[in-house]
């Protein structure tokens, strides 16, 4: 901790008086991003707290409000009307296959494309990145249909498969950045050794690209744990349904209970952000070590 | 070394897995697209072939087609022009927080992992004219006569969406800028330093330059984001009223869906698909002039 | 028309029979039905002992906690425990995704066993066209009393496709608490609906609320609007006829011309157009709008345990207001949903028997009615219990004294790329985004579409 602290970067080393902030610069420093940090974190507080309280209270005068009893029954409902445990298991299951499996396939195909020498290189690469700015939702009838001839519908599958595919452009792109930046002569050093392509990639490239790894997989699974059209159009029996469909079925059902809707919303917000808070520590280490290449 | 890294059955098992899952997942269905862009079906029953009168309808007559794309590069630039300079801002500052550094990283990605579904629940509830925060908030502070019905008022309807979709996206943006300092070797900075720089020069002449490549991923993601945007639009407005926050991939739904207009749709969803390959290509060609390399 | 009238008929019977209380008859109708029909529904039980079925029933009753919903949900339970070798599974999604939704199964041709229908030529004709719907047995449905008329909307070319749920009518709900509070009247008039507003408006309470960001709501306004200042129903079917248009009409002017001064008076409550469904519910059930305009359906809003008991006992409703040529027995109604059985449904009988279950006098009508939940289109007389709620009779007496009904709501008469840019032009027009002269061009417009 105390290596990584005086090796990051931007933290003055000690004795450099020109550079160290005065204490008002650091005070201001504070206030602005405390300022924003409040502003960002806000609605997030709001909603816990509307979901410790009566339906009524929603339409009061205060922007807040102190519970005087704290509203259990709204998560009761939650959980028994709203399914939640279910759907966050299949979320996640689909959520981790999709990131993983993508993971995976991006490092392969970029290091196929970064290093390398193959005729149509050039043209497949750009053909896979222009998937970049299909809009998921264009494929989404002829992807019905499609699926309904494999006999995928209501199977997960109909959405790892798509998903998995629209995560490879971008996944792809921040990898491949990535090791661009990685100098040949590790692997030089590794084929001299007697290593074969895909332990080049295992062995010495995936550890090495583990910063982007972990930036690519955080932003798939943000995205994918919130899909809900595909998922919506996709999924018809409850048994695979994900979270995100959850609560819009649950506000179909309880749209006068708001109480329990600001439950079941944050039963739904917590454990992604909980999830985030473990992860972030991990992958700041990842970026960290990292850093030092570049 | 070269002989190993352009075997051709080596290539093939490293492309080929992500490549068919792409063409299968993604250009198939948009083959389809293409062909149902040519006929009148309107998702049941049997259709006809109407040429190309889908596709100049769209080009020449469509006033909402051509709103929501406006709309989207609308976002883009408040995107780009608003939320990208606060974010690479921001995440300098965060560097500097010395020990709240971890703590300000995370509560600012915060709304990035919470799903859309429940952000923008949040956010109509938010900005609801009787009973929204915003609007509580200013009868609070005494400015009573700011107060707005935030996205019922054609004009304010798709600002109210933009900042929405920046507050969530704002994380993400600084999280790769972020990623992009942690990057850049410490040496520099040193350099740096003992050129007797000052901090501002330090970033302005030193270290943003040299994030380039992480602008240019951030400004693809951003483009890609813009474009697609459908979500926020769909559960917050619906493109209401009256198509004043109309989204292209919301515009594609509704039609298909709503209007009952599949092979319109369709077609929208082939134009769309192609205008964004358009500016891809522009903006790929305007980037490989000034990416440094390092 | 006429099919309504009829059943207007059948409700001033009701009265007449309620008024006279048990009577010897009534007793003795209830006592038939419930030996002959728990036999009928035993038995798929019988022929298929071992054989374990699935029936998938995909409907738009979302709120299964409250109103039609809960019902619905209960007499599927009740059919399951009935039936153990039966299991229905259901899916539930509001009105409009569950449109979307249904044109995805039609369009692969995976319609669920069991759907809901309605019996209005932009839902049901696509799918009977595109053979996609079981044809049913009228016969097969006697027992179930419903009301003549009733199956129209469902039949093609003298074919059953569907089996309706209920009788719907657009009315005005007010609070009255909010009226009484301000020494304000319940407007009768569409003069004092634009007065009344207007003083809302200067106490800081919102006046009116309705679903106006799903739209379709708008539209049976707009004729309610016409048909005060037409004194007919029928001028919009002309214009959907092609014997005249909206824009030649003056009247059709000046019922554009009442709605924006409505808008433009601040009548309609903050937020008009982007409250769904939901939120316009709550605006009113929470006291922050004093009227609302929704359909019969929402007689539950006396009942609904959400909303405070103070509410609960203030919420009444009225007809449309009225002018000298409309009167508030003219009411803008028709036959809303139902069930349609698929073709490709591998177990069609378990299914027709499950609807016959469902149709069986005791179960939906009766539950439906008692629970103030809406007006079943089928004979209820046997239920009425005089435990009514305030709210329940205004709206049966409301309906029994109907003299003439719109019918289908305009919007339905057509394709849906029809019914989106008649809503959509509704909603610009009570956005005060155009004016009243090229709402009614737009309408038109709209109009040409259909005969293309």
């Amino acid at each position: 901790m105390k290596t990584t602290a005086s090796a990051r970067l931007g933290k003055p080393s000690k004795g450099n008086k020109q550079n160290a902030p005065s204490p008002v610069l650091k005070v201001l420093l504070h206030t602005v991003l405390w300022g924003i940090a409040l502003l960002q974190i806000f609605p997030l507080v709001w909603l816990i707290n509307y979901s410790f309280l009566k339906s009524g209270e929603f339409f009061g005068k205060s922007i807040l409000k102190w519970p005087e009893k704290l509203e259990w029954t709204n998560y009761v409902n939650a959980f028994t009307y709203g399914s939640v445990p279910k759907f966050m298991l299949n979320s996640f299951f689909i959520t981790m296959v999709t990131i993983l499996v993508a993971a995976i396939l991006s490092v392969m195909l970029s290091y196929a494309f970064v290093r390398m020498q193959w005729k149509l290189r050039k043209a497949t690469m750009a053909l896979i990145l222009l998937g970049m700015i299909v809009p998921i939702h264009a494929t989404l009838l002829p992807n019905f249909i499609l699926f309904d001839w494999l006999h995928l519908i209501d199977n997960p599958l109909s959405l790892i498969l798509p998903y998995i595919a629209f995560s490879l452009p971008i996944s792809m792109l921040i990898i491949s950045g990535f090791m661009e930046t990685i100098p040949r002569s590790i692997e030089e050093s590794a084929v001299m050794d007697g290593c074969s392509v895909f332990g080049i990639i295992f062995r010495i490239i995936l550890p090495i690209t583990k910063p982007a790894i972990a930036t690519v997989c955080i932003m798939n699974f943000i995205s994918w744990w919130n899909e809900f059209i595909m998922a919506n159009t996709f999924l018809t029996s409850e048994t695979f349904k994900t979270l995100p469909f959850s609560i819009m079925k649950f506000t179909g059902q309880y749209s006068s209970n708001y109480g329990a809707q600001f439950a079941v919303m944050t039963l739904i917000a917590l454990p992604t952000v909980i999830t985030y808070l473990l992860f972030t520590e991990q992958m700041s280490r990842g970026i960290t070590a990292g850093a030092v290449k570049g | 070394m070269h002989k190993l890294l352009s075997n051709r059955i080596t290539v093939f098992w490293l492309v080929a897995p992500g490549l068919f899952l792409f063409l299968f997942m993604v250009c198939f269905p948009i083959a389809m697209s293409g062909y149902y862009g040519t006929t009148n079906w309107k998702g049941i029953g049997s259709y006809e072939f109407v040429g190309l009168t889908n596709y100049t309808n769209i080009l020449f007559h469509d006033a909402v087609f051509w709103r929501s794309l406006w709309h989207a590069l609308l976002l883009l630039a408040a995107t780009l022009l608003i939320q990208h300079p606060i974010a690479l801002f921001f995440s300098i500052l965060v560097m500097h927080s010395g020990r709240f550094e971890k703590l300000f990283r995370a509560i600012f990605f915060i709304p990035a992992v919470i799903s859309i579904v429940v952000t923008s629940k949040m956010w109509v509830s938010v900005f609801h004219p009787n009973y929204g925060m915003l609007n509580k908030i200013l009868d609070g502070i005494g400015l009573s006569a700011w107060k707005q019905d935030w996205l019922g008022d054609p004009q304010l309807a798709i600002w109210s969406i933009i900042v929405v979709v920046m507050w969530q996206g704002f994380g993400y943006a600084l999280l790769l800028y972020y990623a992009g300092l942690q990057g850049i070797p410490k040496d520099l900075y040193e350099a740096a330093e003992l050129d007797g720089a000052g901090r501002i020069s330090l970033y302005t002449k030193v270290v943003i330059p040299l994030l380039t490549p992480m602008v240019r991923v951030a400004v693809v993601i951003a483009v890609t984001a813009c474009l697609k945007q459908m979500e926020t639009v769909f559960l917050m407005t619906n493109g209401g009223p009256v198509n004043t926050t109309q989204f292209v991939g919301n515009y594609l739904y509704k039609t298909a869906f709503s209007s009952s207009l599949y092979g319109y749709g369709n077609a929208i969803s082939v134009v769309f698909v192609i205008i964004c390959l358009i500016i891809t290509v522009v903006m790929n060609k305007a980037f490989k002039k000034d990416v440094g390399e390092f | 028309m006429k099919k309504l009238l009829s059943l207007c008929t059948v409700i001033i019977l009701v009265f007449v029979l309620a008024a006279c209380g048990t009577s010897n008859n009534v007793n003795k109708n209830n006592t038939d039905k419930s030996t002959k029909e728990p036999a009928a529904t035993k038995e798929p039980n019988k022929d298929k002992p071992a054989e374990q079925i699935t029936l998938k029933l995909f409907t738009a009753l979302a709120d299964r906690t409250n109103g039609a919903g809960k019902i619905e949900q209960a007499i599927i339970d009740a059919y399951m425990a009935d039936n153990p070798n039966v299991k229905i599974e259901v899916e539930a999604l509001q009105d409009e995704p569950y449109k979307s939704k249904i044109k995805v199964y039609a369009s692969t041709n995976t319609v669920p066993d069991i759907i809901q229908s309605w019996g209005q030529s932009s839902f049901i004709k696509p799918l009977i066209d595109s053979d996609m719907l079981m044809e049913l047995n009228a016969d097969e449905f006697t027992s179930n009393k419903f009301v003549s008329g009733a199956m129209d909307g469902f039949s093609q070319d003298g074919k059953l496709y569907g089996l309706p749920r209920g009788a719907d009518f657009l009315v005005l709900y007010y609070n009255k608490k909010i009226f009484d509070d301000n020494n304000l009247q319940v407007p009768t008039t569409t003069a004092e609906l634009l007065e009344v507003s207007k003083q809302l408006r200067a106490k800081g309470i919102n006046p009116i609320a309705t679903n106006a960001m799903e739209g379709w709501s708008l539209p049976i306004w707009f004729e309610y609007a016409a048909q005060r200042q037409t004194g007919d129903f029928n001028k919009i079917d002309d214009v959907l006829a092609g014997k005249s248009t909206f824009a030649s009409d003056a009247d059709f002017l000046a019922a554009a011309q009442d709605l924006l001064a409505l808008a433009e008076n601040k009548a309609l409550a903050d937020g008009f157009l982007t409250a769904d469904y939901g939120t316009a519910r709550n605006l009113f059930g929470q006291g922050q709008v004093a009227m609302y305009v929704m359909g019969n359906w929402e007689a539950g809003l006396a009942t609904d345990e959400n909303f405070s008991e103070e509410f609960r006992n203030n919420v009444g409703a009225i007809s449309y207001p009225t002018t000298a040529k409309g009167k508030a027995t003219d009411v803008a109604a028709w036959f809303g949903g139902g069930y349609s059985i698929s073709k490709n449904s591998k177990n069609q009988e378990a299914a027709v028997a499950f609807l016959k279950y469902f149709f069986a006098p005791d179960n939906w009508a009766k539950q439906l009615w008692q629970t103030g939940s809406g007006t079943p289109a089928q004979v209820f007389n046997d239920f009425l219990t005089g435990n009514e709620s305030a709210l329940q009779k205004q709206l049966v007496d409301m309906f029994g004294s109907m003299t003439s009904s719109s019918g289908t709501p305009f919007h339905d008469n057509g394709t849906d790329e029809f019914k989106t840019k008649v809503m959509e032009s509704h909603q610009k027009l009570f956005g005060k985004q155009i004016s009243a002269e090229d709402f009614l061009k737009e309408l038109d417009a709209a109009v040409s579409v259909l005969r293309k």
